[in-house]
């Protein structure tokens, strides 16, 4: 399949497109959803710190009261879904609730037992869940109990989740963008190219006419004004072969051209319609298949350069010879070297049989001539001697006439 | 004539329409409580109050407040001043504002479901105190000092028993072993853990809450006295107020569990089951004791 440059181009630069901003938008994403896990862990981690400042009193006073109501406060957090305050050897002493129905056990988890042996603050990520735990420390460093919460990730996790559906969106939207731009200007960008390219084969064509309409300075306007040039020049120093095949076509003489190893290279129409011949059956075939003793004449002709017209006959398919006025003419290169032999071959069959006719109506009207001479000479001299007598009885009867006219003046 | 009577009736009902009959001693009705958390208690009796407003409008109420004090003399000022109308609390800081403000008692209130209670004086069960007696030289818990439960009958009991209360800074603070000393927990969930971690030698606290703040480790705990029971709480009234809207006040607040819209409020208003009239003897064991204003509210 033949892809346009039109299409390629779309192709590549839709392509380029959605790498790079695919590549970008993928990396904003990645990066925008470490710094929200990053920032929300960090804030679960400041919950923690302040709860633990807080509580820190209400474990040394042993308020259990007072931690209730600090980790309900702490709720005010939505992502906060379990807490408990643990004492020195990991017992709850508050769970959060009103209830507080964990007050006094242990926890099981092992996250739980993790915290117990943490000196500073921990977390585990789990599916939905961070799970954020440590030590509660006086400012003596005396260690008072442990703080355990439970965050659920749902909310940031949808917070990631609607970011990248948007930077998707988004993404999509200006790769759309990106795509109709790089249509609209692949389209203007190619198209003084297959201008160009349309223009060229023509020109290919033989149709010199043809121009490219250049529309920019730019390179593709250089290159539409160079092929305008060149359209020039070869309609100023070349005939279009279309013409010229036109030409050759449509001439009424027979044309043959020879190639330099005597071969038949070129034949027009007249040839084939003369000889009978379709064209691949002459084309590369030797000249002596429609010639005969006048190959060696063509012969003498390429080596001698001499250009003269012989009148000599052809054989056609049927083998039926048909007379001919040959001349040839070499065709050489600037170097000399033959490049062939262009041999214009005119039926004269007409004017031979014009000539015959012509020779024996003139043999007749001689014979006419002679004969209708004789018969003349033999009337002329009939009518000498006729004359002669005529001559006679004038002179006479114009002798009578004077005489006449001389008695009647007399009388008179 | 029919002219002018037409008019005047034209004027008369535009005036009754844009300027409607309104009462001219119209004001708020206010509900009296003492605790040390304002917003919690304020969002408690908001049900009760509103539906108390909304009722009495036509007594020229129209709207209920709030009204927190941090202690029984701060409320008895209040009933003084007019500036609460009803106040709400368990037998003893009742009858302790009542007699310093000669309120009056009007009704007893079923908060939860419970009609009265009585407390419980505990320790660990491994503990080697057995009697009241025992706890000369050591340490109570008490929850607050406006609890009748958590503080007033405990302390009552123990005054009883002749024993000398002294109120202490902290529960690691020293106690003479002529006396027992006590602390405020503020909450009887941390009686019970003081108690159970031995921050203190013993809790008192209602029995209801004593059970269900012990959870799994009443087993670890013994009962060393259960007091008599007395009213879950009681309703008073200031004594200016005027006895008709007294009158209506009672009717309201009897009637309130036969109605829908009243026992939603009651429902809302801390699960109450109903208010009714305050049992003949049961406040008697608290006012016959002999100086029992003296020596406990001192």
């Amino acid at each position: 399949m033949r892809l346009s440059i039109r299409f390629k181009l779309l192709v590549l630069t839709i392509g380029a497109i959605s790498l790079v901003g695919g590549s970008i938008s993928l990396y904003s994403i990645n990066v925008g959803r470490e710094r929200l896990s990053k920032a929300f862990v960090g804030e679960t981690v400041n919950i923690a710190n302040l709860l633990s400042t807080n509580l820190s009193d209400d474990l040394s006073n042993l308020d259990v009261f007072s931690m209730r109501l600090q980790l309900e406060n702490a709720r005010i957090s939505q992502e906060l879904l379990l807490s408990y305050v643990l004492d020195t050897e990991g017992l709850v002493l508050a769970d959060g609730t009103s209830e507080n129905a964990l007050r006094g056990q242990a926890l099981s988890d092992v996250f739980g037992l993790e915290v117990l042996s943490a000196d500073t603050w921990i977390s585990l990520k789990d599916e939905d869940l961070l799970r954020l735990g440590g030590p509660i420390i006086m400012a003596d460093d005396t260690l008072v109990g442990y703080l355990y919460l439970v965050f659920s990730l749902d909310g940031i996790n949808q917070i990631v989740a609607d970011n990248t559906r948007s930077s998707f969106l988004i993404t999509t939207v200006i790769l759309g963008f990106g795509a109709l731009l790089a249509f609209f200007l692949s389209s203007r960008f190619t198209r003084p190219i297959i201008e160009i390219a349309e223009v060229a084969t023509a020109l290919g064509q033989g149709k010199l006419d043809k121009r490219v309409q250049i529309k920019g300075q730019d390179e593709l306007g250089l290159l539409g004004l160079s092929i305008n040039k060149l359209a020039v020049d070869l309609g100023k120093t070349t005939v279009p072969k279309g013409y010229f095949n036109k030409i050759i076509s449509s001439m009424a003489e027979m044309l043959i051209v020879v190639a330099p190893g005597y071969t038949i290279d070129t034949v027009n129409n007249a040839v084939l319609k003369t000889l009978g011949y379709q064209a691949d059956a002459l084309l590369g075939k030797p000249l002596n298949l429609i010639f005969s003793e006048e190959v060696d004449v063509i012969r003498d002709l390429i080596e001698k350069g001499v250009h003269k017209t012989i009148e000599t006959s052809v054989l056609t398919q049927e083998g039926r010879h048909v007379p001919i006025s040959f001349s040839a003419s070499a065709m050489r290169e600037a170097s000399g070297q033959l490049v062939g032999v262009v041999c214009i071959l005119q039926d004269i069959t007409a004017r031979r049989e014009a000539e015959e006719t012509t020779r024996k109506y003139s043999e007749r009207l001689e014979q006419e001539v002679k004969e209708r001479t004789s018969e003349l000479q033999s009337k002329n001299e009939k009518l000498e001697r006729y004359n002669k007598l005529f001559v006679g009885r004038e002179l006479r009867i114009r002798d009578l006439k004077g005489r006449i006219r001389s008695f009647e003046e007399e009388r008179n | 004539m029919r002219r002018q009577i037409g008019a005047f009736w034209v004027i008369y009902c535009l005036t009754v329409l844009f300027f409607p009959p309104r009462v001219s001693w119209a004001r708020p009705i206010h509900i009296g409580s003492i605790h040390d958390r304002p917003a919690n208690e304020i969002r408690k009796f908001l049900p009760l109050v509103r539906y108390l407003a909304e009722v009495l409008e036509p007594e020229g109420i129209d709207e209920g407040k709030v009204v927190v004090a941090k202690s029984i003399q701060q409320m008895a000022d209040f009933l003084r001043e007019g500036k609460v109308d009803l106040f709400l609390d368990s037998p003893f800081p009742v009858l302790a504002v009542n007699r310093l403000a000669g309120s009056k008692l009007l009704l007893r209130r079923w908060k939860k479901g419970v009609r009265e209670y009585h407390t419980v004086v505990f320790v660990r069960k491994d503990s080697d105190i057995s009697r009241l007696e025992d706890l000369k030289g050591k340490m109570i818990s008490f929850e607050a000092p406006y609890s009748s439960s958590g503080y007033f009958l405990p302390k009552m009991a123990l005054i009883q028993e002749g024993l000398t209360l002294v109120l202490k800074k902290n529960a690691s603070a020293p106690v003479a072993p002529d006396e027992v000393g006590y602390v405020f927990s503020k909450d009887d969930e941390n009686t019970v853990v003081w108690v159970l971690r031995g921050k203190v030698s013993a809790g008192a606290l209602d029995d209801r809450n004593y059970r269900k703040d012990a959870k799994h480790r009443l087993d670890q705990l013994k009962i060393l006295h259960e007091t008599f029971s007395i009213p879950r709480q009681i309703i008073s009234y200031r004594s200016d107020l005027p006895p008709k809207l007294v009158a209506r006040i009672k009717k309201i607040l009897l009637d309130m569990d036969q109605s829908e819209e009243g026992q939603r409020a009651l429902k809302a208003f801390e699960k109450t089951t109903k208010f009714d009239e305050i049992p003949e003897q049961s406040l008697a064991p608290l006012l016959e004791f002999p100086g029992f204003f003296e020596k406990v509210f001192k």
